[in-house]
C-alpha cells in the first residue's frame, strides 16, 4: 500500500472544497471496507483520502412521519439494523445491511459506501431503489438530489461530479398496506458476493387482495443495479395471485442481462432471478400483510 | 507379592553428561498403557493448555517474530505460465533507497529457473527496510520473458497437439497398472455393471498461516523460524544447502498455524530467507501472501476417473476397473489408492496416469490421494446399490472386510437415524428437499522415531523437551497430559518445550504420526523418570520402588496408602539435583490402520441448486484417545475441510491465460462459520491398541458422503467437485428431463 494524504473535514463545505480542490485524485473514506482494500490491491489510487465521518450531516439517523427516513451517507449497517424504527418500518433495508459481510464488516460498512461504490453486485441498492429512495447530492452548486435507481451509470461509476459527495439518503414513509423484501443468492452463507440479488416492494389495496403497485430491481445481472420498472407495472390492478406473481418474475428473468464469471453462469443467474424475484414478491406481499 | 522386574536402558544426565544405564522397572508382561478406566487425564476432554495465548494473541508464530534490524524479503514470480527469462535487470531495485539485498537467477544455483514453467515460479527476490519498499523493489527489476506455449486445463494438456510442459516427456505420463485376478471374467459374471466418470477438482492447502521463514546468521550460525510440520527437515536441508554442520542450524517453531501436508523442508522460500539474510548481514523476515499460497505451495491433485463395477444380484462385488487420471502441475504425484480403495473386489484393474500442466506443483495434502478415491468409490457404490435396489448402507456392510468399519457403520446409522432417509430418492413435495449419504474412509497413521528428555527438579517442577512441533493439532497438550497421568500431576503443571532443533529428535509431523510417535516417547521417558524418583523416595517410605504408585499430587506405597509423601515432599528428596531422563519411542504403545465413516444429512433447495449441510455423524477409531477434546477438533477440522471440498473449494485456472482468477479467499471458498453443520464426532475406542494418528482419516469421506446425500435429497447425481448449485440444477433437470 502506497503512502496518501488524509483529511478529515469537519463541514460540508471544507469536504466539498477539498474534494473539488483534488479531484480525481480524492476519494471519499466512508467505512473503508471497500476503499482499503482496493487500495491495498492497487486497484484503486489515491493522492488524498477524505474522511466524512466527522461531518455531523453524514450521520444522520432520524425518521419523520411525512419526510421518511433520513440516512446519513456515513451510518455503519450495524447502527441501521440497531434502530427501531428502521426495524419497524423497513425490513426491506434491514435484509440488506444485516448481510452485508459479517459483524466485522458491518461495523464499519456503510450504505452510502455500498452505493458510492457502485458494483453491480451491491446489496443495499436493489431494496434502496424499491423503497423509493433518493441520493442528496451535497456539491460545489449546493445540494440536489436524485434517486436511487439513476445514480449508479457503470461498474464503479456514478453520478457523481467533481466536488461532489454522497450526503445522505431520503426513503419516503412507508405507505398503508406496503412491505418490501431483499434476498440475494450466494454459494456459501455469508461473506460471498450476490450472485444474483433482489428486492421487491409491493403496495397493496385495502382488503390486500390486489396490488396498487409495485417495484422490482436486481443486483449482478447487469452493468449496475437494475431498476426493473416493468415488472412492478405489471402487478398494478393484478390480483394477489401464484399467477400474477410468476408473470412479474418472468419479466424480470427476461430483463437480466447476466454475463458467465467464476461466481455463475449467465443461464444459472438468469434461472435464478426468476426465482428470487418470485420469493422477494412473496416476501413483500407477507410483510404488506403482516402491516 | 513379589512383582517381576525387568531391565531397561536409559540415557540419564549425570553432572551435565549423558549417561547410559540399566534400571529396572516392573514387568506386567506386556508394554501398554495398561488400565485407560482409572486414567485421570488420559481420554478426557482437557482443553489445549495453550489456547489463551492463542486466542489472546501471546504466543509467538513466525510471522510475529521480530529482531533488532529485521528487512523483509519478497520474491518475485514468474509472470507468465511459460516463459524464459531473457534478460533480468535489477539495477533500478538496487538503487532504491531501503533496498539491502537482491538475488538474481545468475547469483544462486539451481535455487530460481530461468525456464518459468508455471506461472509464479520464483525468479528473483528482494530484501528491504519495509514490506512496501520490497514490494516497490520488485515492481523495478525489469524482465524480459520470451513467453511460450502453454497448458493449465487437465483435458486440453491431454490432446495430442498440447503444449508440452517439458520438452522431453509427453504430458500424459505412462500408466501405473494395479492387477487383481481377471477383470473380464469378473465382469462376465456380473448381474448389474454401472459405469461412470468422476471428477475431483484441485484443491489448495489454505492453512491460517503462511509460509515463511525469519533467518538469522550469527556469524557461521544460522537461526531460523519457520512455519513448518517438521523442524528437523528444514533443519537439515539448510545445512545441506550451507554446507553448515548440523550443529550450526537451529530451526524454532514454538506456534505454527496449520500446514497439511504442504510445509516440510526448507522449501525455496526459506532458502531464499537464508540467502537473503546472508547477503544484506540482518536478519530476513519473508512470509508469503496469501496469493503466493495459492500459486505455488502445493495442492491436492485433481482427479478424473473412469469407472467400471460389477456385481451380483445379491450386491456382492465381482469386478472392478477404473483408470485415473490427475494433475499436479508441473509435478507427478497425483495417484490415488491403487485399487477399490475400501471394498473387496476379487477382480481388480485400475490405472493411473499423471497429466503435466503449466501449475503449481501439487505437495501431499491431508490424506493425499484418499479423499480423491473415497469420493469416487462411494459415488459408485451408490449409484450401484439404486440399480440393484438394495438400500446403500447394506451393500457396503456386505462388501466391506473391516471389522472395525462394520461397527462404526451400526453406530452412525443408529446415531443419525438412517431409516428416516428417503427411501426414494427426490420423493416429496416442497422445494426444500433432505437426504442422507455416507462415505468412509481408511488410513495408517502409526509412529516411530522419536525421542524426549523428561526433568524433575528438586522443586517438583516438571519439565518436557522434545523436538517434535505443535502444528495445531495439540501436541503440546498431550505430551503434558502423559506425563502428568505418569506423575500424578495436572497437565497444568507441566512445562512442556517443543518445537527447536535443540531439543531431543522427532520426525516431522505428517502423515498423522505425531500423536503415534510423541506419546510412547513422552510414556516410556515419564516411565524412567519416575522410578527414578522411586528408587530414592522408597527407602523413606519403608517400600520398595515397585510398590509405589504417583497419583493426585501424591507418592504413596500402593498396599498403604497412609504411607505418603506429597509430590514435592518427594523430590525434595532428590540430593544429587534434578533427574533428567532421555527416552525414546518404544514399541508397544502404538498402532497403525484406522477405519471410519462419516454420514451426512443436507438439505437441497430444488429451485437454486443450494445445499445447506445439516449434521455430519463422523464415526473414527485412532485407538487410545489422549485428549478427546483435541481429538473432536480434528474430526471438526477435517470435516469442514471435507465440506469445502466438496461444495466450494476451486483452484480455478483461465485457460487463455495460464492465471489463477481466484488466488485470494474472496473467490477461493472455503468454508466460513456459517457453513458449519452440527458435527458429532464418535470415536470407536480401542485403548488397547495404543495411539493411533487421526489428523488425516476425517477429510477423507466428507465428499464422498455429501454427494451421496444430495442424491438421496432430490436425486441430482452430481459427479463433479464441487458440487456447486448450477451443477446440482443442471444435474435436476437432467433427472426430469428423463422422467418426463
Ligand atoms: C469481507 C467483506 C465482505 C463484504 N461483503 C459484502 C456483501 O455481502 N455485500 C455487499 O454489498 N458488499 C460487501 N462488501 C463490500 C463493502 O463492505 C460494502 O460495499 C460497504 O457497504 C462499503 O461501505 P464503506 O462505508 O466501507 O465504503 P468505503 O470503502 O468507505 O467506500 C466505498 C467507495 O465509495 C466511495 N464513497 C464512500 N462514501 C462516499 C460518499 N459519501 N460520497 C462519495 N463517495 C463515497 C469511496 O471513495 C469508495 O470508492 C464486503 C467487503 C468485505 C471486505
Amino acid at each position: 500500500m502506497y503512502d496518501f494524504d488524509y483529511a478529515s473535514p469537519r463541514s460540508v463545505r471544507e469536504a466539498v472544497s477539498l474534494l473539488e480542490r483534488r479531484g480525481d485524485d480524492a476519494r471519499v473514506l466512508s467505512g473503508g471496507t471497500d476503499l482499503i482494500v482496493q487500495l491495498r490491491e492497487g486497484r484503486r489510487k489515491a493522492g488524498l483520502v477524505v474522511d466524512i465521518k466527522e461531518i455531523p450531516e453524514v450521520n444522520d439517523l432520524s425518521y419523520g412521519p411525512r419526510q421518511g427516513l433520513r440516512l446519513g451517507a456515513a451510518v455503519p449497517c450495524y447502527k441501521i439494523y440497531g434502530n427501531e424504527t428502521v426495524q419497524k418500518l423497513y425490513p426491506g433495508l434491514i435484509d440488506a445491511v444485516s448481510l452485508v459481510g459479517g459483524i466485522q464488516i458491518q461495523g464499519r460498512a456503510t450504505v452510502g459506501g455500498n452505493l458510492c461504490n457502485a458494483s453491480p453486485a451491491a446489496d443495499t441498492i436493489p431494496p434502496l431503489i424499491v423503497l423509493g429512495a433518493a441520493c442528496v447530492i451535497a456539491g460545489p452548486q449546493g445540494t440536489r438530489t436524485v434517486p436511487v435507481e439513476d445514480f449508479c451509470i457503470a461498474p464503479g461509476r456514478t453520478v457523481l461530479q467533481r466536488g461532489e459527495f454522497l450526503l445522505s439518503l431520503r426513503i419516503p414513509p412507508p405507505l398503508k398496506n406496503s412491505g418490501a423484501f431483499y434476498l440475494r443468492f450466494i454459494p456459501r452463507n455469508e461473506m460471498d458476493i450476490a450472485v444474483v440479488g433482489a428486492g421487491a416492494s409491493v403496495v397493496l389495496g385495502k382488503r390486500r387482495t390486489v396490488f396498487v403497485s409495485a417495484r422490482v430491481a436486481l443486483g449482478a445481472v447487469a452493468p449496475t443495479p437494475l431498476f426493473v420498472r416493468e415488472a412492478g407495472d405489471a402487478l398494478a390492478e393484478k390480483p394477489v395471485s401464484d399467477e400474477s406473481i410468476q408473470q412479474a418474475a418472468e419479466i424480470a428473468r427476461a430483463a437480466a442481462r447476466p454475463i458467465s464469471d467464476m461466481r455463475g453462469t449467465a443461464d444459472h443467474r438468469r434461472h435464478l432471478v426468476g426465482v428470487l424475484t418470485r420469493r422477494a414478491l412473496e416476501g413483500a406481499i407477507r410483510r404488506a400483510k403482516e402491516s | 507379592m513379589q512383582q517381576k522386574m525387568k531391565k531397561v536402558k536409559v540415557t540419564i544426565q549425570e553432572r551435565g553428561e549423558p549417561k547410559e544405564i540399566e534400571i529396572e522397572v516392573p514387568d506386567d508382561g506386556q508394554v501398554g498403557w495398561g488400565d485407560v478406566t482409572q486414567m485421570k487425564h488420559i481420554g478426557q476432554h482437557i482443553p489445549r493448555l495453550d489456547g489463551v495465548a492463542k486466542v489472546t494473541g501471546k504466543a509467538k508464530y513466525t510471522y510475529d517474530i521480530n529482531l533488532p534490524g529485521l528487512l523483509y524479503g519478497k520474491i518475485l514470480r514468474s509472470a507468465h505460465p511459460r516463459a524464459r527469462v531473457v534478460k533480468i535487470d535489477a539495477s533500478k531495485a538496487m538503487a532504491r533507497p531501503g533496498v539491502k539485498a537482491v538475488l538474481l537467477p545468475d547469483d544462486v544455483k539451481g535455487l530460481f529457473n530461468k525456464e518459468c514453467r508455471y506461472a509464479g515460479q520464483e525468479v528473483a527476490a528482494v530484501a528491504a527496510t519495509s514490506p512496501d519498499i520490497a514490494e516497490d523493489a520488485l515492481a523495478l527489476i525489469d524482465v524480459q520473458y520470451e513467453k511460450l506455449p502453454f497448458v493449465v486445463d487437465v483435458d486440453d494438456a491431454m490432446k495430442p497437439d498440447a503444449a508440452q510442459v517439458y520438452g522431453d516427456r509427453k504430458n500424459v505420463s505412462d500408466p501405473r497398472v494395479r492387477e487383481q485376478g481377471d477383470v473380464a471374467a469378473g465382469f462376465a459374471t456380473a448381474d448389474v455393471v454401472v459405469e461412470a466418470t468422476y471428477r475431483c477438482q484441485v484443491q489448495t492447502h489454505v492453512a491460517l498461516e503462511t509460509h515463511g521463514t525469519v533467518a538469522r546468521w550469527d556469524g557461521d550460525k544460522l537461526t531460523v523460524w519457520a512455519s513448518t510440520q517438521g523442524v528437523f527437515s528444514v533443519r537439515d536441508e539448510l545445512a545441506k544447502y550451507f554446507n553448515l554442520p548440523a550443529t550450526q542450524v537451529r530451526v524454532i517453531t514454538e506456534y505454527m498455524g496449520g500446514g497439511f501436508g504442504a510445509k516440510f523442508g526448507a522449501r525455496p522460500e526459506g532458502i531464499i530467507a537464508a540467502l537473503l539474510a546472508k547477503k544484506a548481514g540482518a536478519p530476513v523476515k519473508l512470509m508469503l501472501s496469501r496469493k503466493e499460497e495459492h500459486l505455488t505451495t502445493g495442492n491436492r491433485p485433481s482427479s478424473i476417473q473412469q469407472v467400471k463395477i460389477g456385481a451380483k444380484k445379491d450386491g456382492t462385488l465381482v469386478a472392478y476397473q477404473r483408470s485415473n487420471y490427475g494433475t499436479g502441475g508441473v509435478a507427478g504425484g497425483a495417484g490415488i489408492p491403487a485399487g477399490p480403495y475400501i471394498y473387496a473386489v476379487p477382480n481388480f484393474r485400475v490405472e493411473q496416469r499423471d497429466v503435466s500442466t503449466n501449475a503449481g506443483a501439487q505437495a501431499a495434502q491431508r490424506a493425499p490421494g484418499h479423499p480423491q478415491a473415497s469420493f469416487g468409490m462411494e459415488s459408485v457404490m451408490d449409484e450401484l446399490a439404486e440399480k440393484l435396489g438394495i438400500d446403500p448402507l447394506e451393500l457396503r456392510k456386505k462388501n466391506d472386510p473391516n471389522k472395525t468399519r462394520q461397527k462404526e457403520y451400526d453406530i452412525a446409522a443408529q446415531k443419525i437415524g438412517w431409516e428416516r432417509r428417503n427411501k426414494t430418492p427426490g420423493a416429496g413435495s416442497g422445494t426444500k428437499k433432505r437426504g442422507m449419504g455416507i462415505g468412509s474412509c481408511t488410513w495408517g497413521g502409526g509412529g516411530s522415531g522419536t525421542k524426549a528428555q523428561v526433568t524433575i527438579n528438586n522443586d517438583g517442577s516438571v519439565e518436557v523437551k522434545c523436538g517434535t512441533q505443535d502444528i495445531g493439532t495439540g501436541t503440546k497438550t498431550i505430551i503434558a497430559i502423559i506425563t502428568a497421568e505418569e506423575f500424578g500431576l495436572s497437565p497444568q503443571d507441566i512445562q512442556v518445550r517443543i518445537g527447536d532443533t535443540d531439543f531431543p529428535p522427532s520426525g516431522g509431523s505428517g502423515g498423522s504420526t505425531t500423536a503415534a510417535s510423541v506419546s510412547p516417547a513422552i510414556k516410556s521417558t515419564t516411565m524412567l523418570a519416575k522410578q527414578k524418583l522411586f528408587e530414592v523416595v522408597a527407602p523413606k517410605l519403608g517400600a520398595q520402588p515397585a510398590d509405589l504408585v504417583a497419583r493426585d499430587g501424591k507418592v504413596f506405597v500402593k498396599s498403604d496408602p497412609s504411607k505418603s509423601v506429597a509430590w514435592k515432599q518427594a523430590t525434595a528428596q532428590l540430593a544429587d539435583g534434578p533427574i533428567t531422563i532421555q527416552g525414546e519411542w518404544v514399541a508397544g504403545y502404538s498402532d497403525t490402520g484406522v477405519a471410519g465413516t462419516q454420514f451426512v444429512e443436507v438439505e437441497v433447495d430444488t429451485e437454486t441448486g443450494h445445499v445447506q449441510m445439516l449434521k455430519v455423524v463422523a464415526v473414527h477409531d485412532c485407538g487410545l484417545v489422549i485428549d478427546r477434546l483435541t481429538a473432536e477438533s480434528q474430526v471438526n477440522g477435517g470435516v469442514l475441510m471435507g465440506v469445502g471440498y466438496a461444495l466450494y473449494e476451486d483452484r480455478i485456472l483461465d485457460s487463455p491465460t495460464g492465471h489463477m482468477v481466484n488466488a485470494n479467499l474472496e473467490d477461493y471458498k472455503v468454508v466460513g462459520a456459517m457453513e458449519v453443520p452440527e458435527i458429532e464426532a464418535i470415536f470407536y475406542d480401542e485403548p488397547h491398541r495404543g495411539v493411533i494418528g487421526l489428523g488425516e482419516p476425517p477429510v477423507i469421506p466428507t465428499a464422498g458422503a455429501i454427494a451421496n446425500a444430495i442424491y438421496n435429497a432430490c436425486g441430482a447425481r452430481v459427479r463433479e467437485l464441487p458440487i456447486t448449485p448450477d451443477k446440482v440444477l443442471t444435474a435436476l433437470a437432467q433427472t426430469q428431463r428423463k422422467e418426463g
